[in-house]
């Protein structure tokens, strides 16, 4: 297949559409026909990004069968995650066969699943890095620099201004929290935000002018 | 087990420690009093200042994983919404954020909300709306183009308070709950600057802890007129909440001390690491 | 209309459900002590589920989206038919041959991406930033009313944003008067990041504190407390640990 259908059309795709949408922003005023059809645009767009999401299942299909098929590290508990999904997608599809509006969300059993048992885990497993937090608060923040000192003595001040017990001990504690916050964080932070933003717009224009062809894929 | 040890104190009784002793408040609250913070003031006056009537969107950006810190924020606002009579459309743009706002609205406007005669006038759910920024953009442009139904599979069409919007000018607050991406930058970025800027679009947002010092530049910018930082924040807000509607029950005490003791437990290991680091170090031994 | 969830399932679910919750609670806790089987299989049982609820939502979303709803598929109105075969191209990922169809629907999605993000960050993350810095009143009541000295906040402000921004021209060498205003960004950065450590560990013990409250608020029907079960769950980790060390030899 020639370059042009493999990678110059996707390329000339992309510019197309950015292009599009910066015209629309500046160009376009609000409630016009154009800038109305850049907004169906979009929503089309809404589409291609839910759909997006089944490549991930697949890839962890696949990855979790040739785990098993080649009895790689821990291929037992692939076999738990495969029958996790293949369990959790039968009752989806259960819905999704059974409900007049075809959500997998229809099924009850789908969503207590997600309510009930699913949002434990996940809170959990978030949970644990408390311990590591506080694990390596002892073990690894040292005041070897100023630097380091300032870092230490700024959060120190933040955590005891953000809960109650620094108002308890001296009511000057919350308002410093609140100036830390409101002034050389701010600084800090507003700096690294320009950078950011810098940055962003340049990787776009970069992506825009084909320059950037990461987000393509591999050649094949 | 000799992985774990470090400076010869296993990190294992520093997990012990810190789940005993955070447990405490919880069993027995110390009842410390919540200082209100500015920021939490500006979600209060920026809802309070809107005349009833005044179209609220309520938007549920987070997952199970920062439910302790968004939920009560998002519920106290909800409810603060709902005596002040403005109406309210809520949504998600993360797909964890859709059954956690189901749950929430269902606690504040009652089960089975959906088939009340308010909804569809003074509250729409419309879940998850797909796209991430992308669908943020387009419900700001036109709302009706974002998603064709509601949570429950009714047509937006058949939704009155749907053909109130045109488009994001239209509303008098956007009060994002949000964890991460897409969040309080993107309803910046791809909602408040295309239409109007902070005066036409005012956003409060109730947040993470651990993004709230990256928003503050957008907060002195004022295009944020109010933050809620994470649990402080949602207890700030339930005492504000609590004052003003005093059957509103105040539910984040224990959880506020339990974590003041686990922010003096933090502070305390900090310190101890240090002075023992200092006092081996001028004993001329490794440094650890 | 999607019938409501609740009363639609028998309430013992609701007892398993927070049985559930405190075993794989306990479980994943584990992990912290040591790596045991229990710890390993909640995990990749929560991978199994998250790819799935995801897809689902996902599903969900795309089909109210382009089918069910005002002004679309099922409406008759088949513009939606594009997005839904542009999207059937992400498939072509897993082929050889042709894969090069997948770029098709990822160049669309990348191409409006990189659009918005220009018009996007053009004007909230860069103009009004730099507008808000250059409106800070120097004299006056300041941006923060009530400290002693307003004027004194933007002035700080001022010299951080400038210093740590400097800190980021890697094109000359710090030296001289940029190497003392990097320095000086530098202490500014650090102040940035002791914020966000600070709300690091406070987001993080909330959550930590989220799980003990579900232990010790957690009931059923007022006769079965959620932290009754949790000695039972770690005896049920020591058994496992010890048993997995005993077939190890």
């Amino acid at each position: 297949m020639s370059l042009v259908v493999k990678r110059y059309i996707p390329l000339a795709i992309t510019f197309i559409m950015g292009f599009i949408m910066v015209i629309a922003t500046y160009f376009l005023a609000p409630g016009t026909p154009a800038r109305d059809a850049t907004a169906l645009l979009t929503a089309t767009v809404d589409v291609l990004v839910a759909t997006a999401g089944v490549i991930g299942l697949v890839a962890l299909l696949r990855h979790h069968t040739v785990n098993i098929n080649k009895r790689g590290r821990f291929w037992k508990y692939s076999i738990i995650t495969l029958i996790g999904v293949i369990i959790y997608l039968i009752i989806g599809l259960y819905g999704v066969a059974t409900h007049e509006s075809h959500y997998m969300y229809a099924s009850e059993l789908f969503s207590w699943v997600y309510n009930s048992l699913y949002v434990h885990m996940d809170m959990t497993i978030f949970s644990l890095l408390a311990f590591f937090i506080a694990s390596a608060a002892y073990r690894a923040f040292r005041l070897r620099s100023l630097e380091a000192s300032v870092l230490l003595i700024v959060g120190s001040l933040m955590l005891l201004g953000r809960a109650p017990i620094g108002g308890a001990i001296w009511e000057g504690f919350p308002a410093i929290a609140e100036w830390l916050l409101n002034v050389p964080n701010t600084a800090g932070n507003r700096a690294i935000t320009i950078g950011v933003a810098i940055g962003a717009i340049s990787l776009a224009i970069r992506q825009l002018l084909g320059v950037e062809r990461g987000y393509l894929g591999p050649e094949r | 087990m000799s992985t774990s040890k470090a400076a010869g104190f296993d990190r294992r009784y520093i997990y012990i420690l810190l789940f005993i002793l955070v447990s405490i408040p919880l069993l027995y609250p110390l009842g410390l009093p919540i200082p209100i913070s500015t920021h939490t003031e500006g979600v209060w006056d920026a809802t309070t200042a809107l005349p009833a009537g005044s179209i609220v969107v309520s938007s549920f950006d987070f997952g199970p994983s920062t439910i302790p810190e968004n939920r009560p924020q998002a519920k106290a606002h909800l409810f603060l919404c709902r005596e002040l009579g403005l109406k309210v459309i809520a949504l998600a743009f993360w797909p964890g954020g859709g059954p956690i706002g189901d749950s929430v609205l269902s606690e504040v406007y009652g089960e089975g909300y959906q088939n009340e005669d308010f909804y569809g006038t003074e509250l729409i759910y419309l879940g998850y709306v797909p796209g991430n920024e992308v669908g943020m953009q387009t419900f700001g442009d036109s709302p009706m183009d974002a998603k064709g139904t509601d949570h429950f599979g009714t047509s937006v069409g058949d939704l009155p308070l749907m053909q109130e919007l045109e488009d994001a000018s239209d509303l008098g607050l956007w009060a994002e709950w949000t964890s991460g991406t897409p969040g309080e930058q993107q309803v910046i970025q791809f909602v408040q600057g295309r239409h109007g800027g902070p005066s036409a679009v005012p956003l409060v947002v109730g947040s993470t802890a651990v993004s709230v010092p990256g928003m503050m530049p957008f907060y002195a910018a004022g295009q944020i007129v109010g933050i809620l930082n994470g649990l402080a924040g949602a207890g700030e807000f339930e005492w504000l909440v609590n004052r003003d509607y005093p059957e509103y029950p105040q539910e984040q005490g224990p959880g506020l001390d339990a974590q003041s003791v686990a922010h003096v437990l933090i502070i305390l290991f900090v310190v101890i690491g240090n002075v023992g680091w200092a006092v081996s170090k001028s004993r001329g031994g490794k440094s650890s | 209309m999607i019938p409501p969830n609740v009363g639609q399932l028998p309430p013992e679910l609701d007892l398993f459900a927070a049985i559930f919750g405190v075993f794989v609670t306990v479980f994943i806790y584990s992990f912290l002590w040591k790596e045991n089987p229990l710890s390993r299989a909640v995990e990749h049982l929560f991978v199994g589920l998250a790819a799935v609820f995801t897809l689902g939502f996902m599903y969900d979303a795309a089909l109210s989206q382009a089918v069910w709803g005002t002004n679309r598929l099922a409406e008759g109105n088949f513009i939606w038919l594009i997005p839904i075969l542009l999207s059937l191209m992400y498939f072509f990922f897993f082929t050889k041959k042709y894969f090069f169809l997948y770029r098709y629907p990822v160049s669309i999605v990348a191409g409006i991406m990189a659009g918005m993000m220009i018009c996007g960050m053009i004007q909230s993350n860069f103009l009004a930033q730099i507008q808000s810095t250059v409106e800070l009143p120097l004299v006056g009541n300041g941006v923060w009313e009530g400290w002693p000295m307003p004027g004194l906040d933007s002035i700080i402000i001022i010299i951080g944003i400038i210093t740590a921004l400097s800190f980021f021209f890697f094109t000359w060498e710090h030296k001289g008067a940029l190497g003392v205003s990097t320095k000086i960004g530098r202490y500014f950065l650090m102040a940035t990041f002791g914020a966000a450590y600070g709300g690091t560990v406070m987001a993080r013990m909330s959550l930590f504190i989220g799980r003990l409250r579900f232990f010790f608020e957690t009931s059923y029907e007022d006769w079965f407390w959620a932290w009754y079960l949790v000695p039972v769950a770690v005896i049920f980790v020591i058994i496992v640990a010890l048993w997995e060390r005993r077939a190890k030899g």
